[in-house]
């Protein structure tokens, strides 16, 4: 039991010094959000008119809310939940307008507690500024380079890639988010003989997605992706573990399986420590556009800038090499809207 | 104005002093043994033996409004002169010479002949303000009072008074008088277990991080109680910090556990009360089961909070050339570039700090050489060997203090394509010391199709500004081929605003005759 004194041991004191203090009131420990707070004065029925004055936090002024008699020796009144909001309830109590605890330029503070999910949510909800919706679009070029055939013609290895998504923050913990979207994956790689450089990969493919999270700043994400490749109807799957936030400093472990088109595994590295510029550097080991490429390196930077309320832009530059002679450049840019 | 009424105060206070010299002797404790003093007091002075003796420690305090110097004393105890020599007595005093030493006052009664008693003394001087004859009604009582009362007494003011004006001053006091009183005698538990009152309260069952927490605590006996002090600490912390509880209403005693306490795994208070007579005692908790408030832990999350000074990148690039040197005969080239781009991320700050998992980072890597072989003449027929390696790469390095030294450990997961395609590689280090000052890296690293590099390093921070280090090393990099020593130094400038610049030279070889020098550059970007 936390309350460290048991009132009834004293209370054979308290009806001592009653008499000369008529009211006594024990704050209560704390209280939870929302709920409403009841608060008790022990004082005889003779105690001139008993009022609590409270206020919610921020709130400029106090509202007053007069005492009814419970019994013989004590006094009520319940602070309607509605002002029991966090980080705490302010109140000062008066008899007959001399205070008799805490006063309107000391009053007391009654901590208030959110439940374990609603601290989470709101502490969510003030990260994404309230906005629980976000729409987001990616499109990138990567060339690895071209090589050339034994008859001195330009094999090319190169593809671009549009992602465009929608996501719901739902904060149903451990279930965070909703995803939704679409990608488009078209390119050119070499054959499997080295004569020439053929067509790669999809034109539309979409995938559902959930972002789950069991501790706050622990994330993982799961998509499932449907593809018309070249060959017809195929499957595809991603998932991403990532520790911090998205949009902030954070590390992230992934890897994407696309049926006929190819795999890559990613780590990226990303900071939020210049205000209003997010960035990530990513480290991805790669065969896209195509399953029987070889598997190359790229290191790509993304930068972006809020340039509207929720909105942010953003630019990915970055390097791919296929082997130690040949490399090629990625470029690439984003657009995310939160609302 | 409040000076010269203070000094006459102060006045009227020393000639009462002499008014009851009139029938005292006093002397010096010049002696403590066992059980026994002796005093610079004889029968030359009227001494006799079986005469009252009285024992004083004289304090040296300031006036709490005019804060000048003044000399006062308390009791310690009484006893009787056991034996009266010519210019020294003996007492034999007991168990109370644990609290006399010499220099300690002593007087003697010698019988009067006339009324000592002081005449009232009416101060004079312009009218103060009432907090301030509050401070002086306060301090005018406290004269030759024992140190309990005094203190006491300056605690009930301040707990009811918090705001006043000169409660500074009276802290500070305060705070002189417990550090004599700790001199003189520590409470014994005994004491303080001994009931004043009890209070009646309710602890908050959780506090959130780094927000103060406000609590009131009900007295049952008022009347008995003078002041109370909380006494709180953050859980797992060894000490407790005392703060004075505000008396209000008179049953009331508030405070605020100060934010900076509110820290994970939570914070611990009892509550301690003192009588208007001194005595102490513990009302709520105790020192050793403290009334506790639990604090959870901050997420995951904000270990990655937008903290300035975490994030740097690194572009570093340096070109070894093992025959530089070698003289012999034919074509004997034997060079290695590598360059990298370093992004890291520090959890712990650019200081050390309270932080396992230290740094996070990801690069990219090329790696590009020529020959490799120590004996080796390349011709026509027997073409150069070239070799080259692009990867990518994700870094961690986690750390703590062992033995007040910082200890960390890191490693590296490489990918990369070489001439013969994908190729893995591995890296790992120890590190003694903190990366921003001395330290010493231990460190390996194998890279498919490159080769091995195993190397130690010193760094050293000679100036604020500046960084050298030293390594030693062993490779057969860059195409697996004879294994060389490369000797290293480096310097680094560090204190320009965010960006740092890092400048090398090495020695290298793989046989006596075949070595050479190289060099390299980097530079560093912080936000």
């Amino acid at each position: 039991m936390r309350t460290p004194i048991c009132l009834a041991a004293i209370a054979t004191s308290f009806a001592i010094t009653s008499a000369a203090h008529a009211a006594v009131h024990v704050p209560p420990s704390d209280a939870t959000a929302g709920t409403p707070l009841e608060l008790v004065v022990e004082a005889p029925p003779s105690t001139p008119s008993l009022v609590v004055h409270y206020r919610a936090p921020h709130a400029s002024g106090f509202t007053a809310l007069e005492l009814v008699r419970k019994d013989d020796a004590h006094w009520t009144a319940t602070l309607p939940g509605d002002v029991v909001i966090a980080p705490g309830v302010d109140y000062y109590i008066d008899a007959g307008g001399t205070p008799i605890f805490a006063s309107q330029q000391w009053p007391h503070t009654t901590l208030v507690h959110l439940s374990a999910d609603d601290a989470r949510r709101t502490r969510d909800s003030l990260r994404s500024q309230a906005r629980r919706y976000r729409v987001h679009a990616l499109g990138e070029f990567v060339d690895f380079g071209s090589k050339k055939t034994e008859a001195n013609m330009p094999l090319t290895d190169r593809y671009y890639r549009v992602d465009a998504d929608f996501s719901y923050r739902l904060w149903a913990y451990p279930l965070e988010e909703l995803q939704f979207g679409y990608t488009r994956l078209l390119g050119e790689a070499p054959r499997e003989d080295m004569t020439a450089s053929s067509g790669a990969g999809f034109k539309v493919a979409g995938w559902f997605g959930l972002g789950m999270a069991v501790a706050e700043g622990v994330r993982i994400d799961g998509r499932a992706i449907v593809l018309a490749t070249q060959s017809g109807f195929q499957m595809g799957t991603r998932g991403e573990a990532r520790l911090g936030e998205l949009d902030g400093s954070h590390v992230a472990l992934g890897g994407e399986y696309l049926a006929d088109v190819g795999t890559s595994a990613f780590f990226r590295l990303g900071w939020g420590t210049v205000p209003g510029f997010p960035m990530a550097a990513t480290v991805e080991v790669t065969n896209l556009p195509v399953s029987t490429n070889d598997h190359g390196v790229r290191l790509f930077y993304d930068v972006a800038h809020e340039v509207l309320a929720g909105v942010h832009v953003g630019v990915r530059l970055g390097y791919a090499a296929r082997d130690q002679q040949v490399h090629g450049f990625t470029s690439g840019a984003t657009a995310t809207v939160d609302f | 104005m409040h000076l010269r009424f203070a000094l006459a105060i102060v006045a009227a206070v020393a000639m009462q002093a002499r008014a009851d010299t009139d029938a005292i002797v006093h002397g010096t404790v010049v002696k403590v043994e066992d059980h026994e003093i002796y005093v610079d007091l004889g029968t030359s002075r009227g001494i006799a033996d079986g005469a009252p003796l009285r024992l004083k420690r004289p304090i040296h305090l300031k006036h709490p409004i005019t804060r000048a110097p003044i000399s006062d004393w308390i009791p310690i105890g009484a006893a009787t002169i056991t034996q009266a020599g010519s210019t020294l007595s003996r007492a034999v005093i007991g168990e109370l010479v644990d609290q006399v030493q010499p220099g300690d006052i002593a007087e003697v009664l010698v019988v009067a002949e006339h009324d000592a008693s002081p005449q009232p003394v009416v101060a004079s001087g312009p009218p103060v303000d009432p907090a301030t004859q509050d401070v002086l009604r306060v301090f005018a009582g406290q004269a030759n009072q024992p140190i309990d009362t005094r203190i006491a007494t300056w605690e009930r003011y301040l707990s009811r008074h918090p705001g006043s004006k000169l409660a500074p001053a009276i802290t500070t006091d305060l705070e002189t008088l417990r550090n004599l009183r700790d001199a003189m005698h520590a409470p014994t538990a005994a004491q303080i277990n001994e009931s004043v009152s009890t209070v009646a309260h309710h602890a908050p069952s959780q506090a959130s991080l780094a927000a103060a927490v406000p609590v009131a605590f009900v007295l049952a006996q008022p009347e008995h109680v003078a002041s109370a002090y909380l006494h709180y600490r953050t859980a797992g912390t060894r000490t407790y910090r005392r703060l004075l509880l505000v008396r209000e209403h008179d049953v009331y005693l508030r405070g605020v556990i100060p934010a900076d306490a509110v820290r994970p795994p939570g914070v611990e208070y009892f509550v301690e009360l003192a009588t208007p007579s001194g005595r102490t005692s513990i009302a709520l908790g105790s020192p050793e089961s403290p009334t506790r408030v639990e604090v959870a832990a901050p997420p995951i999350l904000e270990r990655f909070a937008a903290t300035p000074d975490r994030s740097s990148v690194h572009v570093d690039a340096r070109y070894l050339d093992f025959a530089t040197f070698d003289k012999r005969t034919g074509n004997r080239r034997d060079t290695m570039t590598q360059a990298t781009i370093d992004f890291v991320y520090r959890l712990d700050g650019r200081r050390p700090g309270p932080s396992f998992v230290e740094s996070l980072g990801v690069g990219y890597g090329i790696y590009d050489g020529k020959g490799g072989f120590a004996d080796h003449a390349w011709t026509a027929s027997d073409p150069l060997p070239t070799a080259g390696f692009r990867y990518g790469y994700a870094d961690i390095e986690v750390g703590g203090h062992l033995a007040s030294v910082h200890v960390s450990a890191g490693g590296q997961v490489i990918a990369g394509v070489g001439r013969d395609g994908f190729g893995m590689g591995l890296e790992g280090r120890v590190r003694l010391g903190d990366r921003d000052d001395t330290n010493l890296v231990l460190s390996g690293r194998t890279v498919d199709q490159v080769g091995y590099l195993s190397e130690i390093k010193l760094g050293v921070r000679p100036l604020d500004a500046v960084m050298v280090g030293v390594s030693v090393g062993a490779t057969d990099q860059p195409a697996r081929g004879d294994t060389g020593v490369i000797l290293g130094t480096e310097l680094e400038l560090v204190s320009l605003d965010r960006v740092s610049i890092t400048a090398r030279g090495s020695w290298q070889g793989r046989s006596t005759q075949h070595g050479g020098v190289g060099g390299g550059a980097g530079v560093g970007f912080y936000w």
